[in-house]
């Protein structure tokens, strides 16, 4: 057999298995299935960057720390819950 | 904002060294808004300060302030989200104030915080994700928190004693309470709006081991949401799977773990993971 079809027969594998995942009755989902889904969907640290900037706690806070140390504030009016994402 | 520039490294640096970073939701700002009096003072001040001296001025906006709290420069969310003219603001207002290079003022921490609660009250953190970027917005994971009082959890519960093979129907009152968050990221947020057509879940007992029982969960629905605030007539439909841990004698529920299976709306796959913190 040649570096080709052993590249085709293991790619065919693969997307057999992948098929195989897919069709899987959902009563051979056990708890391990199911941490790791959490685990898969839950955010990762990339996804919330926004908790690397220190952000007050409020407008007020906000504006007696900036009088305090000389700093300009920047504020972020919007819609919605930016902390969780829904907005 | 929140996937663009508040995930741009420079522009964290750049807010971190020389500003005091504040967001604000509008809906906590607003006439029965759960911000106090004098916090909502502020805002409208701001609004109206920014608005006399002939800045660009909006609902959903960046407004710079200066150290002593005057608005001395604006952009709207549409140009504020381009990192690049974001970075020019923020660099331009250093330059312009002189302002002198530093550590963080308040200390990051996560913002997505659990509520506070009871003692006696179960803690469920959620997270809804688009799995293919069709039908819903897929820039990153949203979140929700899930508050249960003790007679609200206790309902998730069996009445009696329970062995190996036992099943119930969770109360429908708690299954909607959770499963009206089994949305895709969406502009539409408010749960109320949401209409069940079906919606369910079977705790089936498939091990009791020293005090403890394992239910294995499995449930549906189908439920109308909306992606926008009016009504669109889209639906979600949902398969859920996951695993409760619970002590039948002190009803106490140590672990709690809920997973769409498949999950659909708007043409587009997205799922949701349910997890107890508390």
């Amino acid at each position: 057999m040649n570096r080709r079809s052993k590249t085709a027969l293991t790619l065919a594998a693969c997307i057999a298995a992948l098929e195989a995942g897919t069709a899987e009755p959902p009563g051979a989902r056990d708890l391990a299935w199911v941490e790791n889904r959490v685990h898969e969907l839950e955010p990762a640290a990339r996804e919330r960057r926004i908790d690397e900037i220190g952000w007050a706690s409020d407008i007020r806070q906000a504006e007696r720390l900036a009088a305090e140390n000389k700093r300009p504030v920047f504020l972020f009016t919007h819609d919605g819950h930016i902390n969780t994402g829904r907005c | 904002m929140r996937a663009g520039p508040l995930s741009n490294t420079r522009v964290i640096s750049l807010l971190n060294r020389f500003f005091v970073p504040v967001y604000a939701a509008n809906e906590d700002y607003r006439e029965g808004g759960a911000q106090p009096a004098e916090e909502k003072a502020e805002y409208n001040r701001i609004f109206k300060e920014a608005h006399a001296a002939k800045l660009s001025v909006g609902t959903v906006h960046v407004y710079i302030l200066s150290p002593v709290g005057h608005p001395i420069d604006s952009l709207h969310v549409a140009t504020a989200a381009k990192t690049d003219r974001l970075i020019d603001l923020l660099e331009r207002t250093v330059e312009k104030l002189h302002v002198g290079e530093g550590k963080p003022v308040v200390s990051p921490v996560t913002q997505s915080a659990p509520p506070k609660s009871a003692a006696d009250s179960l803690v469920l953190h959620l997270t809804s994700r688009s799995l293919d970027g069709r039908g819903a917005w897929s820039d990153f994971p949203v979140e929700d928190w899930i508050v249960l009082g003790r007679d609200e959890w206790e309902k998730l519960l069996p009445r009696s004693q329970v062995e190996e093979g036992d099943s119930w129907d969770v109360d429908k009152t708690i299954s909607a309470r959770l499963l009206t968050h089994f949305y895709p990221p969406t502009e539409n947020n408010d749960v109320t709006k949401n209409r069940f057509e079906r919606q369910a879940l079977k705790a089936t007992i498939v091990s009791v081991h020293e005090g403890v029982a394992r239910a294995r969960i499995e449930g549906e629905l189908k439920m109308q949401h909306s992606f926008h605030h009016n009504e669109d007539g889209k639906t979600v439909e949902a398969t859920v799977l996951g695993f409760m841990d619970f002590e039948p004698a002190s009803r106490n529920i140590p672990s709690l773990l809920l997973v769409t299976d498949q999950a659909g709306y708007g043409g587009g796959r997205f799922g949701v993971a349910v997890r107890l913190l508390k």
